[in-house]
This record gives structure tokens, sequence and C-alpha cells, in this order.
């Protein structure tokens, strides 16, 4: 459980809010403490540097700002406005959003703060003269949903929640009491505050890295209608005629989770045979097997399976979805595999794809997409041929020779930012701390100038691997250096990275002492003797963990042989 | 346990029912709550409570209340009784 403190700012009255989102909160391991704005008061708190907000000091700030607050004059007489004066309102009702969302990024930059789009309810003066007359009122809402997406680009704490797009899947008529809003101003039936609370807790969840990382899939009428055993090739239904278009919708939708960086699996029972030649020579199927990280086509226990894909991906059981279309299948792995998430699964066809679209947007969900993510799907199969690679060298020292390894190494920017937070959220195996730090917080320790934050990227004969490592150094003294974040990603493990990266920054920061600090978790076992290993002396042990010495000038670190490094010299560019 | 203060007839499983709900609601032991209790009886029962505490009975019940029967719920036995009539339509 992970404790955040949150804040809930409204135009209108938010507290009915509190109870279902904590809930939705605690499901997803966060323990939240919430302070709560007065009815109306979200200006205030904002501008009033001693408000109850600045003194709570929240991670999150929700600030939900209702279209019927923001517009009233607006929906009470659209008559009044012309298409000028809705785009002039538009403008000045986003530039009042804007000029808080610069207050709070200014003065409290570590925060995340989400914004909602604005709706309105369909059912308006407006029927039939929206679109055909010089009136309107979505105009005014797609103009200023507008200006806050390109907010949302410029400051990078800001996170647009698109919460019209949640009423629109509810339908306004479920999504509004009006009881509530006469008695306590209060917008929402229970049914929008159940949506309202998934849907940020989701966002809050995804903000601080906390996806699942891969969908293993069943094949048989899951990936394709039929079972290739029985039916053979031509037999499946898979195509663009009736179910059969069901099955190519459903593997396009995964096809997007993997472009989004989620890792895609198969776990089948089946003759290989049988199922590689569908995956290859079907002439509908969109999913082929360079799209796969891993395969399990056996006639073994699906748990073992998926025991061993955990372990064949680097990942954790908790990181995976199984989705099957055999009940008795999915009831066994959640039994069998409890950390192993397993939706229920629609008996019909027809319903897969959105089935895998809701789940998606609950445990997948992105908020932005590095170069990583894309290149993720591709990682695999540079994996396999290292692998390959490694059974047939003679040596260890052979093998690193072979893999032809190149090293470059530079200071953390604007650029690399995003990729060095995401690696201190998800990063547990090889993480001598296990500090996580958001964006902003990297940002910020990357301002201070007695700190500095040094990235590692990857490359060798079979490809790059894109940043892999992160080391964050705190000045102790002109020459002493803390180490408060060492890490690398479990892909580059067992390689030496680790040697080469350490060596090449303590030499640019001309370091004569390092202090590594160990703090030891259930995940990070590999690393217990890490700094024994490089050299270091047991300084002492601290409350939660080992502090580790190494005198430079007696017992220097030494760069391996088999790593080209390149240093790229550069700042933290501004913002 | 119940004591019967009123000439009207509760069935006992809408009161319990209720009880539990309004108990879970504003953190007060159910055996503070009576056929008789009113809202005024309780500081917990402030107006954001109540409604959270309407919808839990709607959804329990799956009945809708009015504005105006919202606005009027003062009391469990109100509750109580218009529940038991719509229960009957």
């Amino acid at each position: 459980m992970t404790d955040m403190r949150i804040a809930l700012l409204s135009s209108c009255t938010i507290e009915l809010l509190q109870k279902p989102f904590a809930a939705a909160l605690e499901a997803r391991g966060i323990h939240p403490s919430f302070v709560i704005g007065g009815f109306g008061q979200f200006r205030q708190e904002v501008l009033n540097a001693s408000s109850a907000l600045y003194v709570h000091d929240p991670a999150v700030i929700l600030l939900y700002l209702d279209a019927s607050d923001l517009f009233r004059e607006l929906l009470e007489n659209p008559f009044a406005f012309s298409a000028e004066a809705r785009h002039e309102l538009a403008l000045r009702c986003a530039d009042d959003v804007v000029a808080l969302a610069e207050t709070l990024a200014e003065q409290l930059p570590q925060a995340t703060l989400l914004l909602n789009t604005t709706a309105i309810d369909p059912r308006n003066t407006l029927v039939g003269l929206e679109y055909n007359s010089e009136y309107g009122i979505q105009d005014v809402m797609n103009a200023y949903n507008a200006e806050l997406s390109a907010l949302a680009r410029r400051i990078k704490t800001t996170v647009i929640v698109d919460v019209a797009s949640l009423a629109a899947e509810i339908g306004f008529e479920r999504w509004h009491d009006s009881r509530m809003w006469y008695l306590a101003r209060s917008p929402w039936s229970r049914q929008a505050l159940q949506a309202l609370a998934d849907r940020y807790a989701t966002t809050i969840s995804a903000r601080f890295g906390r996806n699942r990382k891969c969908v293993v899939l069943d094949l048989d009428n899951t990936l394709w209608g039929g079972v290739v055993g029985e039916d053979g090739l031509e037999g499946l239904r898979l195509g663009e005629d009736g179910i059969g278009r069901a099955y190519v919708e459903f593997q396009l939708e995964l096809l997007n989770l993997h472009r989004k960086g989620v890792l895609l699996a198969i776990c089948s029972k089946n003759n290989p045979e049988d199922a590689l030649g569908v995956i290859r020579r079907h002439p509908a199927m969109r999913l082929r097997e360079e799209h796969f990280a891993a395969l399990r086509i056996n006639w073994e226990d699906k748990g073992a399976n998926l025991r061993e894909l955990a372990e064949e991906l680097n990942i954790g059981l908790d990181s995976f979805v199984f989705l099957d279309d055999n009940p008795a299948e999915r009831s066994w792995i959640r039994q069998s595999a409890p950390e192993v998430l397993v939706p229920d699964w629609p008996a019909d066809p027809a319903e897969y794809k959105i089935a895998l679209l809701e789940l998606s947007s609950n445990h997948f969900c992105k908020l932005a997409i590095t170069a990583e993510d894309r290149q993720r799907g591709h990682a695999h199969l540079a994996q396999a041929e290292r692998r390959k690679l490694a059974t047939a060298s003679a040596s260890l020292d052979d093998f690193y020779r072979t893999l032809q390894m190149r090293a470059r190494i530079g200071l953390a920017d604007s650029f690399t930012i995003p990729r060095i937070a995401q690696l201190t959220q998800k990063t547990n195996q090889f993480n001598l701390t296990t500090r996580r730090y958001t964006e902003a917080e990297i940002a910020a320790i990357g301002r201070d100038t007695d700190c500095v934050i040094w990235w590692l990227e990857l490359s060798d004969r079979f490809g790059p691997s894109g940043i892999v490592g992160v080391l964050i150094l705190k000045r102790q003294s002109p020459d002493t250096w803390l180490i408060d974040t060492f890490l690398l990603s479990c892909r580059v493990m067992g390689r030496t990275a680790e040697n080469a990266f350490l060596a090449a920054v303590a030499r640019e920061l001309g370091a004569a002492r390092l202090i590594g600090e160990f703090r030891p978790t259930a995940k990070n076992v590999p690393v217990r003797d890490l700094y024994s290993r490089l050299g270091f002396q047991l300084l002492h042990r601290v409350q939660d963990g080992e502090l580790w010495e190494l005198n430079l000038a007696n017992a220097p670190l030494e760069t391996p042989a088999w790593f080209e490094i390149d240093i790229v010299r550069s700042g933290i560019a501004a913002g | 346990m119940l004591s019967p203060v009123s000439e009207k007839e509760y069935s006992v499983d809408t009161f319990e029912e209720i009880r539990t709900i309004i108990s879970a609601n504003l953190n007060v032991p159910a055996d503070k709550i009576h056929p008789d209790s009113k809202a005024s009886d309780f500081s917990e029962w402030d107006s954001l409570r109540h409604l959270v505490l309407v919808m839990d009975i709607e959804q329990k019940f799956d009945v809708k209340f009015s504005f105006a029967e919202i606005a009027g719920f003062d009391s469990v036995e109100k509750i109580v009784s218009i529940i038991q009539e719509r229960v009957k339509t």
C-alpha cells in the first residue's frame, strides 16, 4: 500500500466522490488521505498560499469544474451568444483554468493536476439548432476542451481526464442526478460517482506507473473461432465475414496494445505446428509470430506455463492478464496463480473487442508513449538472439566480447526525464534503493546543484535497448558522492553494464569517494551483494538497509574491456 | 434489541437493513439506532451523509425517491414507512 495525499477541489460539491474514490484507490494499492476544498472555493484554495491545499501538500490535485458552473449564462440563454461571443467565452474560461494550473505548477511543482473535459446534457434547447443555425453550445465545449489539451501538453504535470467521454459512455440520463444537484449541487448519480472514482483512480495509477505489462492469450476460440486441431486451418472462423470479423477486430485491438508497449504472449494447449501454422500462414491473422514476446504452446498445465512465461519475460505474475474463452481454465489460473488478473470473459465473441477495450482502460491506461514503449514489442526478438549466443559462447568474457556492447551515458534532460522516471517506478530487481520518482520529482532533483542524474543507454550487435540504467548521486562533500538511486532494467542484467556505468560516472564526477546505499526489498535480492562485488566496504547498517563505501584512490572502478563508452555531455533543459 | 415503541407495524427486516445502512454510513453503533430515532439525534447525520445514506438505501431496495421525500427523511420511521409503501406497489 502506498500512502498518497490528494486534494479534491471543485466548482460544485465533490464530497460524495470521496468514499467511492478512496475504495477505488485502495483496490489499486493506494491509501489516500484527502483534503476537500470548500464548496465553490477552488480559486481561493489555489490562490491563497496558506490555504488548506498547500498545508496538505498533496501529490495529486483533482480539480473538477462542471460545465453548469463554467458556462452558466450560456446554458441558461444560448440565444444571447453569437459565434464570436461563444469563442471568446471558451477562451476566457480556459485562460482562467490555465492561470490556476500555472499557479499550481509553480507552488506545488511535484503535484499532478487532474482536470476534466466538460460535457453538457444533450437534452437541451438547441436540439435541431445545434450545427444548423448560428446558435451553438458544442463549439464552446470543444474549444474549451482543446485549450485544456494544449495546456496538458505544455505543463507536463497536468493530466486531462476525459469525463465528457465517460458521461457519454454511461449516458447523461444515468449520469446526472437532478435531485442531488438541487439538494446539494452534487451533479452525479451513484453510477456516475462509481465511474468517476474508477477512472480517476486508474489515471492516478497509470501516472505512477502501475499498469499491468503483459496479456497472455489462449488461441482456439480466443484469437480465432474454432479449434485448429479439429477444424484445420481452413475451418477456422477468422476473416471479413460474420463472427470471423469479430476475432479480427479483437486482434486489431491487441495489436494496438502492442503498439502502446504492452507485451503479448501465448499460452495454448495445442500442437505447436498446428497453432504456429495458423499464426504464420492464415491470411486473416493480424497478429503474427513477431508480435508475441513469448509462447507456450504445449499440453502442459497452464499455471506452470504462466510461471515459465514470467521467468522468461523477467516480469512478475502480478504483471499478467490472462484471457481464455474456457471458464475452467480461467478458474484454474485464478486458483493456481492468484496474482495474475483473470477477468471474466464474455461467452459471445461479438463482445470480445469491447471487453478488451474496457479491460484496457482499467489496466493498460497509458498517459504517454515513450520510444521504449514503441520498441518494447520488438525487443524480445533481439533478446532471443542474445540468449542463443549466450549458450554458444565458451566463456562469459567471450560472450560479453561477442556482444559488441556500446554504452552511452548522459545527464538527464527534458527529453530523457520521462523514461528515467518510468524506470524508477517500474524497476524492482536491479534497484539498490527502490526510490520511486515522478517526472516532476526527477526534474526538481536535476535542478538541485548538489545532485546529478545520469542515464545509461545500451546497444549491442543485436540492436538497441534504449535507456536502461539510472544513477542519481548527491554530493556529500566536494569529492564524495552518495548513490541515491542505482538501477538497471532487467533486460540488461548480467552483462557487467553496472560496472561500466558506475565507473564512467565516477570518472566524470572526479569522485574520490562513493557511498552506496542498499535498501533490501523482496525483489532486489539479485543486488544484495552488488557493492561488495564492485569493491565497496560495508560502512554500517542503518534503519532500512546498509551504507557501503568506496575509496577510489585505493580501489578504482574498472571499466570492463568489452564496452565501448560514449559520454553525452548535456544538462537539464528548462521546464 | 428492538424496543417496540410505535403502534405501526414494521417489517423487522426493513428496519434491520436500514439500521445497518445508517450505522455504516454514520459510523455509529447499530444499537444506538432505534425505530423512533430522528436524524437530529446524531451529530454525524449532516446534509452530505444524508445524501450518501439515501443513495445506499435506493440501491439496497431498488427504489427511487423524489426530491421532497429525500428532503423529508428526518427520521428512521419515515424512511421505513416510505420503503414499505413502495415495496407493496
